[in-house]
């Protein structure tokens, strides 16, 4: 698995997924959480849309919950 | 009061009391738009100036015909000295109801009689806005309001038409409706009503002595004027006996399509397995919903209906058909929960409570927020089994074009569901509400749901060759049997646990609750049915759950209050319940090595089968001394439940009776192809 790349071009595309998803905090400035970490107001695990992005499948990731659990290892 | 012998097809369905009053005509979903509301469309016979309404004070049996979706209702009045035999059907093409009535007379005199028909419709759940009338030109009574058409008609002596009708108005100033003016045996011809509106109408004929007439009755469904008078004009261009005729035919056809060999079976059960696939067939909506059960009167116990598509239950009905060889209908059902995973909060892959059959989320009692925290409200062995039985579906028919359709919406997205909404640290599912919906925690049957639904996400994985997620599942499901074994078996109790709810402190409550759904370990294939932990679990259920009464059975769970007739908990756990007197059935039969083992399993299917209804109507549960049927009736999943055992034991019977010589089965039930020796 590679490092997941810190990039606005990653931005746009885990915002299209994130955005949409139950358990995104929804905390300004926080996305890519993948890449750079959970978030410091993490909501409670009520689904995940980590599998359907197109990141998950760029870096072969294969975890899920980001925000919560922290960047992908 | 249960519903009996429910006829109908994919878009119309209509129920029975046991009374024999037509209760519920459901249009144009199966489930969705109750015309009646449930209430009685009265049928009563007048006869040389006596009258009575039918009901079970007559001599009155309540069947079906052989292996078909059309009734054998037979009803002897003493009093009256008549009877009645009848056979009513919904086409299984056009959205008609058909009645047809030999009337008997049983004196040695010619006599007058008359049928009274009464109609007390509540067009779209509602009696606000109803209008009904009678139409010259069709020669019927119309009701209807908005874009929803109910024309009633009929032949008496060779030809079409009724001979007196009334209108009027029902539940307003305490008028009653029309059926009180019945009773004298005249209607006074009242051409229309509107509001709160009822009608009856009435056949006259005359019947030789020791004779029998016939006279068809019918109701025309649509969605406008153009739609009931096309079939009304299809009825009179065919003849009725030519829709009764084919109807008769279809069912018979379908419901032996497998043409299996059940012969090693005794006859009650056969019957009753055959009645079952037609009683399931009569609950399915054309649009894919497997309703869980349509009994408009379980709303005076519980303030909601059964009329919902629930995903556990759904699946399960699912996965009965597909034993029994009916993908066709299984294919809508899971499209149908494509459709609601492809949208909403749905989307990232589970299901919500219930749904209507339209595909509309259906009420909820489970609440968003608990104790100041937010709550995701999901059964969550609904989503497993869906899945899982989306396997069975697709590792039996293989049918790769309908199943690569499904595979981002369903599998990808309830797979991964599945393997996520989890404890990191203790691998175990998150909480979500038990399969009777009444508790919050981490139940046995659940977890044992999601493991089967991670093995069928993991297999569908294998066979599109997606490793990656072959390996997610896999270790997921992984985990979740081995936190099953450390958490939710206790040594204590020697058997499963029914519920362990979390505590902020990192430990568990534990629910020492006795429930015949810890059975589920085995079914579901985490454990095997001879493992030490699942035989003491189903030892313990058969000790402590079974009904010391009479009526014996498999109770839900110790305490069970739900419909609860006794309260002696030792003597009466809980009312017996089909489905859980099933599992133990199954258990049974996972576990026989040879023929003498599998007796038990039949000894328990006789005893669903006696404990039907003579149409063989299966209810939720029945009263622990009377064997009356209680709540909901007829209960899809007792249905399927029954389907699916009766299979799991052929199964076996053919796995473990080989022939010496041979070394083939001895007993093979499945059919052989056409042309093949």
């Amino acid at each position: 698995m590679a490092k997941i790349d810190d990039t606005y071009e990653n931005e746009n595309i885990c915002i299209k997924f994130c955005g949409g998803c139950p358990s995104y905090p929804g905390i300004k400035g926080e996305m890519l959480f993948c890449a750079r970490g959970k978030s410091s107001s993490p909501r409670q695990k009520s689904g995940c849309n980590c599998g359907l992005c197109d990141i998950w499948d760029k870096y072969d990731l294969t975890g899920f919950y980001y925000c919560i659990e922290g960047e992908a290892k | 009061m249960p519903r009996d012998i429910p006829v109908g097809n994919d878009d119309l369905l209509i129920t029975f009391d046991q009374d024999y009053c037509l209760r519920d005509i459901y249009y144009p979903c199966v489930g969705k738009e109750n015309h009646t509301d449930g209430h009685k469309f009265r049928f009563g016979v007048w006869v040389d100036g006596r009258f009575d309404w039918v009901s079970r004070e007559w001599n009155l049996s309540l069947e079906y015909a052989h292996e078909s979706l059309i009734t054998h209702v037979t009803a002897f009045n003493e009093n009256l000295d008549i009877s009645l035999h009848c056979n009513d059907m919904v086409d299984y093409r056009e959205n008609v109801y058909i009645k047809r009535i030999f009337l008997k007379n049983l004196s040695d005199m010619e006599r007058d009689a008359r049928l009274f028909f009464h109609h007390d419709f509540h067009i779209l759940e509602s009696p606000t806005g109803d209008t009904a009338y009678y139409d010259p030109e069709e020669k019927a009574i119309i009701h209807y309001k908005g874009n929803r058409y109910f024309l009633i008609s009929g032949i008496r002596n060779g030809a079409q038409g009724i001979d007196r009708y009334a209108t009027g108005i029902k539940e307003f100033h305490g008028m009653e409706g029309t059926w009180k003016d019945a009773e004298d045996g005249r209607l006074e011809g009242n051409p229309i009503s509107q509001g709160s509106v009822d009608s009856t109408l009435s056949f006259s004929v005359k019947v030789a002595s020791r004779g029998e007439r016939t006279i068809y009755y019918w109701i025309c469904v649509g969605d406008n004027y153009a739609e009931v008078s096309r079939l009304n004009k299809l009825l009179m261009g065919h003849g009725i006996e030519y829709f009764i005729k084919r109807t008769e035919n279809y069912w018979r056809a379908w419901v032996n399509k497998e043409s299996l060999n059940l012969s090693p079976l005794p006859e009650a059960i056969v019957d009753l397995y055959k009645k079952s696939l037609l009683i399931l067939r009569t609950n399915i909506d054309s649009g894919g919903a497997i309703i869980a059960g349509n009994d408009s009167d379980v709303q005076h116990f519980a303030r909601d209906t059964y009329s919902y598509m629930w995903p556990r239950d759904g699946a399960l009905v699912a996965y009965a058909l597909d034993m029994a060889g009916y993908h066709g209908i299984t294919r809508g059902f899971f499209d149908f929960c494509q459709n609601l995973i492809s949208k909403g909060k749905e989307s990232v892959g589970y299901f919500l409570h219930k749904y209507n059959p339209d595909g509309s989320l259906g009420s909820s009692w489970h609440p968003w927020i608990s104790n100041g925290d937010n709550r995701l409200p999901i059964q969550e062995d609904g989503t497993g089994l869906v899945l899982w039985a989306l396997w069975f579906h697709f590792d039996k028919f293989r049918d790769l074009e309908f199943i690569v359709k499904l595979h981002d919406g369903i599998i990808i997205r309830c797979g991964d569901f599945l393997a996520s909404y989890r404890d990191a640290e203790t691998g175990l599912p998150l909480p979500s509400y038990d399969l009777w919906e009444e508790k919050w925690g981490i139940h046995t049957f659940t977890v044992s749901a999601v493991y089967a639904g991670l093995k069928a996400a993991e297999n569908f994985s294998n066979f599109f060759g997606d490793t990656k997620r072959s390996r997610i599942y896999r270790r997921a499901s992984e985990d979740v049997k081995m936190a099953m074994s450390k958490y939710l078996y206790s040594n204590q109790h020697k058997r499963f646990l029914k519920t362990i709810i979390p505590l902020k402190t990192g430990s568990f409550d534990v629910d020492p609750t006795i429930d015949a759904s810890i059975y589920a370990p085995f079914y579901f294939g985490v454990f095997e049915p001879d493992d030490e932990m699942v035989v003491n679990t189903m030892n313990a259920i058969k000790a402590e759950l079974w009904v010391k009464t009479g009526i014996g059975g498999i109770a839900r769970y110790t305490g069970d209050s739900y419909h609860k007739v006794e309260d002696d908990i030792k003597k009466v756990p809980g009312n017996p319940w089909f489905i859980c007197t099933l599992w133990l059935a199954q258990w049974y039969i996972a576990m026989a090595k040879d023929t003498e083992e599998l007796k038990d399993a039949l000894t328990i299917l006789e005893w669903v089968a006696s404990r039907a209804l003579p149409s063989g109507v299966l209810a939720e549960q029945v009263h622990p001394a009377t064997n009356q049927p209680l709540s909901v009736s007829p209960l899809t999943w007792s249905h399927a439940a029954f389907v699916a055992t009766v299979l799991e034991y052929m199964n076996k019977l053919e796995k473990i009776s080989v022939c010496p010589t041979c070394g083939g089965p001895v007993h093979q039930y499945r059919r052989q192809l056409y042309g093949k020796d």
